[in-house]
């Protein structure tokens, strides 16, 4: 044991010699970045965090390496970018609001959101109350005259959680159908009858509805939405502050990474997120594209904190 | 068959058994929804192995279900769909086995792929193979060659580098 | 669609597709054949390289790709005892032990025509299908996919011959193992003991990496010596007496890529699942079931055209809905979205060149994956005749890396590592490892299924009998259950006429 501490500690100091003293903005990039992404190949964060790394590589002479980190809603690869070196050579995707509920539900995280230093954020998928288009209902005001329980299709914990939140909110009473595989797949759930309602996010509904199959009865943002022109929105609905509630597509470093490489490294990141072949991915996808900045980022991380925390029990109970 | 021959036999069994019953205690942690197929499989598994059991030996009994399950009372045939099961081999041997294995891996996990691979091929070879030095040499360093060429070159992907490079597992 | 299938073939001879097809072949070979990586590694891999490809030389290297991954994976598989990717692992059974008869060639070659016949069966019914998709995936609900999981473990359970119990403990014990980690249904972890790494429950590449690859490297290690002890036997070439057993046992073929195309298109369950049951439904309706794990050639040919006809069925969620019908699906999902295209009904309208064009490389690249590979078939036959103690550290080196590629995570090397020790015991006490597997494929299924119909149902368990194909498929259940039962009246009728014979 205490020869292996030993072993640790000359390790540990060799490491620290071959690091440089201070890194330097001119030193920056040193060799290829690594990207991590919180979830596995060809999901959303995936997807998202490749054409990013894409868009950096265009200014840069080095590779940004996206590195699949997936498993527990997120966290790992959180806890692995959280504890990674911050000299600018990593970097990650964070699952938002994936990595905040467990923080909520008081269990133990080997990561800290307020440090994590926020780069910013590529999109914000808002949710969108969506039933089956032969459906009877138009509003969620004629769901809650129905008078009875409301079966949803769900996915997710974080896309669970908002359709809690959502019940919660309008007083809906809710029994929500879980185990679903992918959003997708819930959305199929809805059409051929498994339940009356889903919430998916807004581009994921609208990307599966090119047949016309959904029809949307809340839109949960407090903007119109092109592909749904009909439905309300949540603050026509009154329900103003559940347009917080959304998946983040955010960007982040490691807490500590020296000033001058920091801002070289926001710079490029700036750059890539307005980058042509983003916007072209966009125009071609209909994904979903926000581009936001570090200090709104954080802004946003506290309102959907806020809302979490004011629902915990809702969120705890099964 | 001598007490200590039939408790050797029976020892996997036991083992299931354990494992099941570990299992099903483990479960009453979760709620009645969540738990019910786990609990449910693993009262199962805890009946078959009972069973599988009891139909073990010459006895009447084992001979009397061993006709239901299988429709002869004869002793269940060795070899099966694997084509090599029932196989004997001495324990010391076995363990070796996996020595080498558990070698391997705890090396790679400490040193990263592309160092352990030729130490171990080339001591495996070396010494378990009995394999000329330079064979067991020229062996090691072109599997890694080709494994270097396929990931990092041809696909830009970095492969496990060891806790000494600081990478994660 | 005749338009786009012009245009799809014009880009293939005139624009140059045909480079990115052989360079999608060959890759796709080389990750079948190492056992471990396999299509979802291989596709992951790829994504990065395919950013500067347009869309369509990017289909024609993916569809080059999952058209030559399923033969490339049974080459090891026949020889090695080691499945080159997951749905590989069915062939082993009847491919090794003609391998240690020194007939090796032969099994290649039946393998090879079989996956290119049915990956060319597999596109047809994907053409066929398309238009009626939608409707197909609708009529599966939860209490459908429920009767699915069912009938897969019962057909499975009930062939392996003579050790019915055992392979229900196994079975069991599958399910176990199924059971750790996140429950989808309820949000729970389950069985994780606190280990972060158990919450996505245990990996299937890495523990099949393990039961297969790794046991296979302990028993080559006690055995030692080298895979085929009769040299004479392996240098006969005898691949053409392989390709001709195809067609002599066509019944065979094309039940094993109807079952492929059908059961590769069930989200969830897919190729693995459609391979083994392939196998087991062979051995099943066979009039001689006890020569198969000997060395039946039809134990090679059943689940090697399922597995390359479950390519087409796999697609057809997959385009239709946007719903993986396999791991390798779902990465293949994420490369439609990089190249701006969204996959769903829309793709087939606006798109369909781009599907004509995978489409067709995938039904080129099963025929010129099996051409390559058998024209180096001799060649690679005389792998068996290598002393092991050189295939024993390449095998396990190989492996692991590959158990670590997928995830990126060397505790799914010691999941391999583990599941190999499970693997060494389950042949060394007689357990067969055939359920296992199965269970821990659809254990997932099985489970939130039978918990999704119940809420559905409002509780009430008929819904598994009052919906038609629900019952159907529970009377296919009761029948694959019933199979053992009549074949051993069948023989004893058999018995007793020939006793009571002069």
């Amino acid at each position: 044991m205490a020869g292996q501490r030993k072993l640790m500690a000359l390790v540990a100091a060799g490491a620290f010699m071959l690091a440089p003293v201070a890194a330097s903005a001119q030193d920056w990039p040193d060799g290829d970045i690594d990207l991590i992404i919180p979830s596995g190949p060809g999901g959303g964060f995936d997807v998202y965090g490749r054409v990013l790394a894409r868009a950096m590589e265009e200014t840069l002479d080095v590779n940004v390496l996206a590195q699949n980190v997936s498993g527990g809603g997120g966290m790992r690869g959180a806890t692995e970018a959280f504890q990674a070196a911050p000299d600018g050579q990593t970097f990650a995707v964070f699952n938002v609001p994936g990595i905040i509920e467990p923080v909520i539900q008081g269990e133990d995280v080997a990561y800290d959101i307020e440090q994590i230093d926020w780069l910013g954020a590529m999109a914000f998928n808002q949710y969108v109350v969506v039933v089956a288009a032969d459906s009877p209902y138009e509003t969620i005001e004629d769901l809650r005259a129905a008078g009875e329980t409301i079966s949803f299709t769900g996915y997710g914990s974080s896309g669970i959680a908002a359709n809690r939140i959502i019940c919660a909110e309008t007083g809906l009473d809710c029994q929500i159908i879980t185990g679903y595989p992918s959003n997708n797949e819930a959305l199929l759930g809805v059409v051929r009858g498994d339940a009356v309602a889903s919430v998916p996010p807004i581009s994921t509904a609208a990307a599966f509805n090119t047949d016309g199959d959904l029809r949307a009865i809340l839109l949960v943002t407090n903007t119109g939405i092109d592909a749904f022109p009909e439905a309300q929105n949540a603050e026509e609905a009154g329900y103003p502050a559940l347009a917080s509630l959304g998946l983040i597509r955010a960007f982040g470093l490691p807490p500590g990474v020296p000033d001058d490489t920091r801002a070289a490294f926001q710079e490029v990141f700036d750059t890539a997120l307005q980058a042509q072949s983003v916007a072209d991915w966009v125009a071609e996808t209909g994904n979903a594209y926000d581009p936001m900045d570090g200090a709104a980022l954080s802004e946003l991380i506290a309102s959907q904190t806020a809302l979490l925390t004011q629902y915990a029990d809702v969120l705890a109970a099964e | 068959m001598t007490a200590s021959r039939r408790l050797s036999e029976a020892l996997p069994s036991l083992v299931l058994l354990g494992v099941a019953a570990f299992y099903a205690w483990v479960s009453f942690d979760y709620s009645a929804q969540t738990r019910a197929i786990p609990l449910g499989v693993a009262g199962l598994a805890i009946l078959l192995v009972l069973v599988d059991l009891a139909s073990q030996g010459e006895g009447a009994v084992a001979r009397r279900i061993r006709r239901v399950i299988s429709g002869s009372g004869a002793p269940s045939p060795v070899p099966g769909l694997d084509g090599q099961a029932g196989q004997r081999h001495a324990a010391r041997h076995e363990l070796a086995a996996f020595g080498w294995i558990a070698g391997f891996l705890v090396l790679a996990i400490v040193t990263g792929f592309y160092i352990a691979i030729p130490l171990y091929v080339i001591a495996y070879l070396r010494i378990h193979g009995g394999k000329p030095i330079l064979v067991a040499a020229a062996t090691g360093l072109g599997l890694v060659a080709v494994l270097y060429g396929l990931f990092e070159i041809l696909l830009g992907y970095e492969v496990f580098g060891g806790l000494i490079t600081g990478d994660y597992l | 669609m005749g338009d786009a299938l012009l245009t799809s073939l014009s880009a293939l001879v005139v624009s140059g597709g045909v480079f990115y097809l052989l360079l999608g072949t060959i890759v796709g070979l080389v990750f079948g054949i190492i056992p471990g990586l396999g299509g979802p590694t291989a596709l992951a891999l790829l994504i990065p390289l395919t950013f500067g490809l347009d869309t369509t030389a990017a289909m024609f290297l993916a569809g080059g790709i999952m058209g030559a991954i399923p033969f490339g994976g049974s080459v090891t598989a026949i020889l090695l005892n080691t499945p080159g990717t997951a749905p590989n692992a069915a062939t082993v059974f009847d491919g090794y032990p003609m391998t240690l008869e020194g007939r090796a060639g032969e099994a290649l070659g039946a393998a090879a025509t079989a996956s290119s016949i049915g990956g060319i069966f597999g596109i047809l019914i994907l053409f066929a299908v398309l238009p009626v998709a939608r409707e197909i995936i609708l009529a599966f609900a939860p209490p459908e996919f429920f009767m699915l999981a069912v009938l897969g473990l019962c057909a499975i359970a009930v062939s392996s011959d003579g050790k019915m119990l055992k392979g229900l403990i196994a079975a069991c014990l599958g399910l176990m193992i199924a059971f750790v980690g996140y429950d989808n249904v309820s949000g729970t972890v389950r069985f994780a003991f606190g280990i972060d790494y158990l919450w996505d429950g245990i990996p299937l590449i890495p523990a099949l990496i393990g039961l297969f690859a790794i046991a296979q490297i302990v028993s080559l290690y006690l055995a030692g010596g080298s895979i085929t002890e009769n040299p004479t036997a392996v240098r006969v070439n005898r691949v053409g007496d392989g390709i001709r057993a195809v067609f002599r046992h066509w019944p065979t073929l094309l039940r094993g890529s109807g079952i492929g195309a059908l059961v590769g298109a069930v989200p969830g369950v897919g190729g693995t699942v459609a391979a083994f049951l392939s196998y087991s439904v062979t051995v099943q309706t066979s009039k001689d079931p006890e020569s198969f794990g000997k060395g039946n050639i039809q134990g090679v040919i059943a689940p090697e055209a399922s597995n390359n006809a479950r390519e087409g069925g796999a697609l057809i969620p997959t385009l239709a809905f946007g719903i993986p019908g396999s791991a390798e699906m779902a990465v293949f999902l994420g490369l439609l979205v990089l190249h701006g295209l969204q996959p769903g009904p829309s793709l087939l309208l606006n798109n369909m060149s781009v599907i004509t064009s995978l489409m067709l490389s995938i039904a080129i690249a099963s025929v010129l994956a099996s051409v390559l590979c058998l024209m180096v078939a001799r060649r690679l036959a005389l792998i068996t005749l290598i002393d092991v103690n050189f295939l024993v550290p390449v095998i396990l080196s190989v492996s692991l890396v590959g158990a670590y590629a997928l995830n990126s995570s060397m505790y799914d090397a010691i999941v391999a590592v583990i599941f190999g020790a499970v693997g060494y015991l389950m042949i060394r006490f007689d357990y067969p490892r055939l359920p296992l597997v199965i269970a821990m494929f659809l254990g997932e299924v099985l489970e939130v299924s039978y918990r999704q119909s119940m809420m559905i149902a409002r509780g009430d368990w008929t819904v598994f009998f009052t919906r038609p194909l629900s019952l159907v498929l529970f009377l296919l259940v009761i029948l694959s259950l019933s199979v053992p039962f009549i074949r051993y009246l069948l023989r004893r009728r058999g018995a007793n006429r020939e006793s009571t014979a002069p």
